[in-house]
């Protein structure tokens, strides 16, 4: 949006018809942008859901012979076929009906068998109230991000499988580009930041609450959040939408400052051919 | 421009289809706008079908991980029933050793086994997925307007041998059908062959007062479109970005048109807005 257009949206009387049109034109041209974020951001929320889905899906493929009976032969073969067949997956652990760990199988260390007791440890508990059990956003090391999947099988006796996962949404984060300097960020149920273009803001888990269109997120709950006015974490001026990430309860924002609307506008007219 | 005339603007800017539908004739920002939108539809569209396939792929990927001996039958069999209890799409899987004799055969129709020994090994689910490793076969219809496709992968190794997995397109079709854009505009995905797979006009909503979601007419199956301008350019692309152009669809009406390929079956997604409806002149 140009500055002519400004000045004549708020030009004198005499040009009020004028600027009666062009008005009603920007204001159009500001919602086929806010649509574009807005698809933007569903796009990466779907994508982060599927993954997910994806993983309790062949999670599934563990929960599937009850205690004791379950040779441990079959489940420590069904868990190295696990991490065979998704790359993500880092670690299996098999916890019995009483939450006990029997069975551990992982890709960084040597294969334990704590025997340890999880019955009160929510990887535990909640999945056996709720089915499927999603962990905080952790890091080892430095740089790689992790969350713990735990799922239940179909009666108490099934007990729990526990998969620690390594996400693959960093890259697309930093790689997707929103105008020029906007971004494409994740907030977790508790609004900490847990994907950014800027690792560092993630690693610090950055708090996210005081930010108006994260509070008015919030109070949206599973509905996207059409576009908004906002100003970002660096004070910047944005538009700013966002879309929930069913089943994890986080959202993905993704917001364009208001100085590059423009260049929404000009890339997609030289990308249109004639 | 400052906050409160954004925030102003916004405020007054509800439902985006209907403005996007007056795109002003003689002012190119609104219709390029429209046009990445458009391509966005595609993008996402082939991409989610691109992911649901992916998916299957993995999910069946377990099924070939063994070796074929006689004392792998038990695991085989388990195998065959978590992965139907596992994804849903899913309808039946059968197992060909590695000389292309079927060995196993699980149905969720007919919940029973068939070792029925038959040579498929010059069948081109078995010769096609031992050459490429994935092999995705052509669309058919079961009752006349239930979608499937049948798709087959083979192991690492040769002694693995091919699993054949019968798999319900019906997630695809919902997503065609909710992709249409506009009051005209269509959605369809073309074959490699630029036959049509699945078209928006196949759908007719459900009668007032019935329940289900639409209903099916496959007469647009197969129909070819490889005359067609943008399936041409397209085509042409490979691979690589499209632009969004204008071009005439199969009844001759000038569409803005954009497209997507899907990885795997290399299959393409269309989504074409007639432009008399894009640029309906603001009132």
């Amino acid at each position: 949006m140009n500055r002519r257009h400004v000045i004549t949206l708020v030009g004198g009387a005499a040009a009020l018809p004028i600027a009666a049109w062009a008005w009603r034109l920007d204001r159009q041209v500001l919602a086929l942008v806010g649509q574009i974020l807005g698809m933007q951001a569903e796009r990466a929320s779907f994508r982060i859901s599927q993954f997910i889905y994806e993983i309790v899906s062949q999670i599934g493929w563990t929960t599937q012979l009850p205690w004791p009976k379950g040779s441990m032969d079959q489940r420590r073969f069904d868990a190295l076929r696990l991490l065979r067949q998704v790359p993500a997956i880092t670690e299996l652990a098999f916890l019995d009906d009483a939450g006990i760990e029997q069975v551990k199988v992982s890709r960084l260390a040597m294969d334990v068998t704590s025997k340890a007791d999880m019955s009160n440890e929510p990887k535990f508990a909640e999945a056996m109230a709720h089915h499927v059990y999603f962990g905080p956003v952790y890091y080892r090391s430095e740089v790689n991000t992790y969350i713990t999947v735990a799922l239940a099988g179909r009666g108490r006796e099934y007990g729990v499988s526990v998969a620690e996962v390594s996400p693959t949404w960093d890259w697309f984060v930093a790689k997707t580009k929103v105008g020029k300097s906007g971004t494409l960020y994740m907030v977790d149920g508790n609004n900490r930041l847990i994907a950014h273009p800027d690792f560092g803001l993630v690693r610090r888990e950055t708090d996210m609450s005081n930010l108006a269109q994260v509070q008015a997120a919030r109070a949206a709950g599973d509905s996207p959040t059409p576009a908004r006015a906002a100003r970002d974490i660096k004070g910047r001026d944005v538009l700013s939408v966002s879309a929930s990430v069913p089943p994890l309860g986080w959202r993905v924002f993704v917001e364009l400052p208001v100085a590059e609307i423009d260049t929404v506008v000009s890339s997609a007219q030289t990308s249109e051919a004639g | 421009m400052n906050r409160r005339h954004i925030v102003t603007l916004l405020a007054s800017a509800t439902a985006a289809w209907p403005l996007m539908a007056r795109a002003q004739q003689g002012d190119g920002r609104a219709r390029a706008l429209l046009s990445r939108i458009l391509q966005l539809r595609a993008d996402g569209a082939a991409a989610t079908i691109g992911q649901f396939l992916n998916e299957i792929v993995s999910q069946v990927g377990w099924t070939a991980q063994l070796p074929w001996r006689g004392d792998t039958m038990n695991q085989r069999r388990f195998d065959a029933l978590r992965l139907l209890r596992q994804v849903p799409a899913v309808t039946e899987i059968a197992f060909l050793d590695g000389t292309g004799t079927e060995q196993l055969k699980v149905s969720r129709l007919a919940m029973d086994t068939v070792a029925s020994k038959s040579d498929l090994s010059q069948d081109r689910k078995f010769t096609e997925a031992m050459a490429h490793r994935v092999w995705f076969g052509p669309v058919y219809f079961r009752r006349e307007s239930e979608p499937y496709l049948t798709l087959a992968l083979a192991g690492t190794r040769r002694e693995s041998g091919v699993s054949v997995a019968e798999v319900a397109l019906k997630l695809v079709w919902d997503l065609i059908w909710q992709l249409k854009v506009g009051e005209h505009g269509v959605a369809y995905i073309l074959d490699s062959q630029d036959r049509v797979i699945v078209h928006s006009a196949m759908f007719t909503p459900p009668r007032e007062g019935e329940g289900g979601s639409y209903h099916v007419d496959p007469i647009m199956y197969q129909r070819d479109f490889s005359e067609l301008a943008q399936v041409q350019a397209a085509r042409a692309a490979g691979d690589g970005p499209t632009e969004v152009r204008t071009a005439r669809d199969i009844d001759g009406r000038e569409v803005l048109s954009a497209s997507a390929g899907i990885e795997g079956p290399g299959w393409r997604v269309f989504v074409e807005l007639p432009v008399a409806e894009a640029d309906t002149a603001v009132p």
